[in-house]
């Protein structure tokens, strides 16, 4: 076979440029392989496993002759993979010097001046294009010559099939990360499970981890933050339910279309704002009014009621938006009905719509529960975190609002950092308990939310 | 229009290129080499004056480390030591697992944290007192370490019996990993009774938690009625230091003796401090280096 | 409500006409019913309208060039600015849509254009896809925090990545994938049966078609999914808190921490007594959410009319 003037099933003259590429992924296939052998004879040294470099030499140095043989050959695979493995070599290079860039002009005491943003830029740009001609001039001569290549049926077909299973394994990553996040949480929880056992855990009311100078005997109960969860999740229901129950109604039967626009625009952006800014905001505002109240033995602000306010606006939007949507999937059939017996609009919405919307609402507000209990951040800043029960502050039951309290998502976040052994463990299990009891919650108001749309 | 878009475009970015390639030329030093590949660059570098540092754990010792690493950066330009909190427990951990490459702890290793991490190197760079401290808008004279005791146990519960206004106390306290709880429970909290028993009592259950010397600053300082206790390092006018046994808190209270509420901050590291590691601790225990410990905390001589 | 006009005025002439409205008592129970409903409505939007106003009074006047533009440091009084928590929340969000974008179009690609075919066939792989459809679902309704620990556990400690971006990446990547996935499905199956048709009529492979006609055709609605994602990930604090970390110096390469906006807030709000820079913080925070949900309005309306007009 004549080297130059092998022509490729399209009948083209194969390029001198390619013949160059054969050439050199030849020599990379090669390179790769005696690089392999010298690290693994310790010739050379480079800070890896010598297996682990034998493997990988051997690996690339058959992936590269392959890739040679292509070229040869004059297939269509070969240049799509080159043109791929250029276009991350670029990306990369292009990531690194945008770094550089980024670094230099940000991440002074303050940001440099205009004039030397400028310069830098011009740096970035020298560099960027120093790096990037060589792949830069292959990559594009390799896109011109696309006619020379061809690629036979078989090939297109077993080409999907790839593609196809490919795509498949990123559909199970949703799962594989699902099973991971299963396997990893349970597993970390399995110490407090042995160690301190599943009714201490569950039932006990101390939570003390053990970090007091000489005292082995920690407690682990997580009561008393299972009890803040419900308390604040409570409270945040009884506020902003009617508030959400209300906005729901309003927008979808009373309010003419003006309002119900503005209402609806405000609503995204109240869903919209960040959990911390909920909490800053508790903390600044919602405190010092708190403190105002004339109760006795109320004297922080932070507690039960801080959290449940704050905890209430932040599911206003989840709770309202699903309500709508089921009272307004209510059949209007339904409604004439009422009129025609002679039901006045309120009566309607009463006695027809709201029970025939009953199971959106419900779902909405187990969603509301769901996001409610799930929610950190804000309930960090509020709630005072304080490892009692909240107890009533004075002789008034109802006083237990003002008490100070800590929910199971506070727990994890604000141990997380500094817990070993079987404290850690133990975080993980309410990890878990939290993961296991919204994953129920869940899938019964996504139940019960499709059982509403086949209606 | 466009044309004249793309003529301007082009112009800037020839001219960006221009000043870039002269200011490349200007510099002595080549900049930094590329890698293909994700660079490595926490693990400190064989050359002692390059590289990232990571450093976590104690609040207490955050600030005065920040302070040392400015001064031991501008020294050294092509050194980037990178900070964190979390408390004590978290140097402990990160510094044993080897997370990051020192951690900083506010009280005594314990033996436990030895067993667990056998090979951990301590070097203490300071000593720092425990201030009391209370709502500046409180009038406390001073408390005695039994009042103390009484007030964060739970047994004294109102301001009236410790010679304050009739309000009910709020305790303040750090989460259960602070260095600085630790040493304030023991050597506040634990205590030899008349037969000369150890008697060890606990801060009450319903104290507000906070999880650095920042936040019970924040909280005691905004919110009335409350008490704490926290770093000489953290102690501004924004909160009410108060005297122990008529012993005001300050360096020289504990220097001279009278003030006996303090502990040592150390750093840890895995094993042998190594390389860019072992050169910032090294420069926090020379003479530079204990000199900017002075301002506002006890230097180890 | 899309009901024809004249089915409108039918209802709303039934509203005022029937007999029990004529009643005196019950129009005035209805009376006072609507006037409690629209006092709640109010209420709800007076509270949003406080929270914004109050952030935006206290916030804008600490904004300034000098705010944006200088780096945290630290202290009790919350000195300096805000300028390295910016360019890390851009590097954060970049990095993470990185790595979940390609997973969750593929996947949802693999759903709604393969996965029919498969289902017929083989009863494994049909069992193994709903499997996932459900993995999907349960993804959507973990609470961020769980993925904080999650992150915590895997990439932190495990994999001994450290704070680090990386870690942090990786996580919100997790956190936003169903997101993804669910727009892009959504986006998917609005493209109409035709085009595939039409493009496998001409002889193209499935991925030909997929790549060259639908998913050009559903670009907008993956988009959509995409910002969305870029708000959550702008928002969230708990997961980076622990995978983040702290530091305020920017971070230098993957492997670094670094501060995110949202985290700045918090470090603020707790650690110092700079309640103003945490306002003018939050203020920036939710003004980038605001032109982000302006960006999807506006750009999923233009779209729907260039797809009706077509």
């Amino acid at each position: 076979m004549d080297l130059k003037t092998f022509t490729s099933p399209n009948g083209k003259k194969r390029p001198i440029f390619i013949s160059l590429l054969t050439l050199f992924t030849l020599l990379l296939s090669i390179a790769f392989l005696v690089f392999g052998i010298l690290l693994f004879f310790s010739i050379v040294t480079f800070p890896v496993n010598k297996w682990v470099a034998l493997f990988a030499g051997m690996i690339l140095s058959f992936g590269f002759f392959l890739l040679s043989k292509g070229f040869f050959t004059l297939q269509n695979w070969a240049r799509t993979c080159l043109l791929s493995i250029l276009i991350v070599i670029l990306i990369g290079i292009l990531i690194l010097q945008i770094f550089d860039f980024s670094s230099a002009v940000f991440a002074g005491k303050e940001v440099l001046s205009l004039g030397e943003i400028f310069s830098n830029f011009g740096k970035f740009l020298l560099k960027t294009i120093l790096h990037a001609t060589a792949p830069g001039i292959i990559f594009f001569f390799l896109y011109k010559f696309d006619d020379v290549f061809s690629e036979t049926p078989k090939q297109r077909h077993d080409f999907d099939r790839i593609i196809r299973n490919f795509l498949m394994g990123t559909a199970l990553s949703a799962i594989l990360i699902v099973i991971l996040i299963f396997f990893f949480t349970f597993q970390e929880s399995e110490l407090a499970i042995t160690e301190i056992g599943l009714k201490k855990l569950l039932t006990g009311t101390i939570w003390r981890p053990g970090a007091i100078i000489g005292t082995e005997n920690a407690q682990f109960g997580l009561v008393p933050m299972v009890i803040g969860s419900i308390y604040s999740t409570l409270g945040a229901i009884l506020i902003g339910l009617p508030l959400s129950l209300g906005t729901a109604i309003l927008l979808a039967e009373i309010a003419p279309d003006f309002v119900r626009n503005i209402f609806r625009t405000s609503i995204e952006l109240l869903s919209g704002i960040p959990s911390v800014v909920y909490g800053l905001f508790g903390m600044v505002v919602v405190a010092p009014m708190i403190r105002q109240i004339p109760v006795e033995g109320n004297t922080t602000g932070f507690g039960i009621l801080n959290a449940s306010i704050i905890l209430s606006i932040m599911i206003l939007p989840t709770i309202t938006n699903i309500t709508e949507d089921a009272i307004r999937a209510v059949p209007n059939s339904y409604r004439e009905a009422s009129y025609a017996l002679g039901a006045t609009h309120w009566q309607t919405i009463k006695d027809v719509v709201l029970p025939a919307a009953n199971s959106g609402i419900l779902a909405a507000v187990i969603l509301g529960i769901s996001r409610a209990l799930g929610e950190t951040m804000a309930l960090i800043m509020v709630i005072g975190n304080s490892i009692a029960i909240p107890k009533p502050i004075n002789e008034n039951p109802l006083s237990v609002i003002f008490a100070t309290a800590r929910t199971l998502t506070g727990n994890i976040a604000v141990e997380i950092n500094y817990a070993a052994g079987v404290h850690r463990s133990a975080l993980f299990f309410t990890g878990v308990l939290l993961f296991v009891f919204l994953l129920l919650i869940n899938r019964l108001a996504n139940r019960i939310m499709r059982g509403n749309k086949t209606k | 229009m466009s044309r004249k878009f793309f003529v301007l475009l082009s112009t800037m970015l020839v001219s960006a290129l221009i000043l870039g390639a002269c200011s490349t030329a200007a510099e002595a030093a080549p900049t930094a080499e590329e890698v293909t590949a994700p660079a490595e660059e926490t693990a400190p570098t064989a050359e002692p004056l390059s590289g990232t540092l990571q450093i976590a754990g104690s609040t207490t010792v955050q600030p005065l480390a920040e302070v040392l690493a400015e001064t031991f950066m501008e020294a050294n330009p092509d050194v980037v030591i990178e900070i964190q909190g979390g408390g004590s427990s978290v140097g402990v951990t990160s510094a044993g697992d080897g997370t990051v490459a020192i951690g900083s702890v506010s009280r005594e290793i314990k033996s436990s944290e030895l067993e667990t991490y056998p090979d951990l190197a301590i070097y203490t760079i300071a000593y720092d007192g425990i201030a009391v401290i209370v709502n500046p808008e409180l009038d406390i004279p001073s408390l005695s370490v039994e009042q103390v005791r009484g007030i964060f146990s739970g047994e004294i519960t109102n301001f009236s019996e410790v010679g304050g206004p009739d309000a009910e106390i709020v305790v303040v306290s750090r989460e259960e990993g602070s260095g600085t709880r630790a040493a304030f429970e023991e050597l506040v909290m634990v205590y030899k009774d008349e037969n000369g028993e150890t008697v060890e009592t606990s801060i009450v259950e319903n104290a507000l938690l906070q999880q650095s010397n920042g936040q019970i600053s924040t909280v005691v300082s905004t919110t009335p009625n409350t008490i704490g206790y926290l770093s000489f390092g953290y102690l501004s006018d924004a909160v009410k230091g108060i005297a122990i046994d008529n012993v005001d808190p300050t360096v020289e209270n504990v220097k001279n003796g009278t003030y006996s509420i303090y502990r040592p901050l150390s750093l840890l590291t895995k094993g042998e401090a190594q390389g860019l590691a072992k050169a910032f601790i090294d420069f926090i225990l020379s003479d530079a280096g204990q000199e900017i410990v002075a301002e506002d905390y006890i230097t180890v001589q | 409500m899309n009901q024809p006009l004249t089915k409108q005025r039918e209802l709303i002439r039934l509203k005022k006409t029937s007999r029990e409205f004529k009643n005196k008592r019950r129009r005035f129970s209805q009376t006072i019913a609507f006037a409690i409903i629209w006092t709640l409505g109010i209420t709800a939007i007076a509270l949003l309208i406080w929270i914004i106003g109050y952030v935006f009074i206290k916030g804008f006047p600490t904004i300034n060039l000098e705010f944006l533009t200088t780096r945290p440091a630290g202290g009790f009084d919350g000195e300096g600015g805000i300028s390295t928590t910016i360019v890390t929340t851009i590097y954060l969000v970049v990095f993470t849509i990185i790595l979940a974008a390609p997973l969750g179009i593929g996947a949802a690609i693999y759903f709604i254009e393969y996965a029919n075919e498969i289902k017929n066939r083989n009863r494994f792989a049909a069992w193994l896809i709903k499997t996932a459809r459900t993995g999907v679902e349960i993804l959507a309704g973990v609470p961020s925090i769980i993925f904080g620990l999650f992150g915590f556990a895997v990439f932190v400690s495990y994999m001994k990545l450290g704070f680090s971006l990386l870690s942090a990446g990786l996580s919100g990547a997790c956190l936003v994938l169903p997101v993804i996935i669910r727009t892009t499905e959504e986006a998917l199956l609005a493209v109409p049966e035709s085009y595939r048709e039409g493009s496998l009529g001409l002889g193209a492979t499935k991925w030909q078609t997929v790549t060259g006609v639908v998913l050009p055709a559903a670009l907008p609605g993956i988009v959509t999914g995409i910002v969305l994602s870029v708000g959550r990930i702008i928002s969230e604090t708990a997961i980076f808190w622990v995978t983040l970390g702290g530091s305020y110096r920017l971070p230098q390469n993957l492997m670094s921490s670094g501060r995110s906006l949202a985290l700045h807030v918090y470090m603020l709000a707790t650690e110092t007594r700079a309640f103003d820079k945490a306002m003018g913080t939050s203020a920036i925070l939710i003004v980038i959410i605001m032109i982000l949900n302006l960006a999807i309005n506006v750009s999923s309306k233009y779209f729907q009319k260039r797809l009706i007009g077509k």
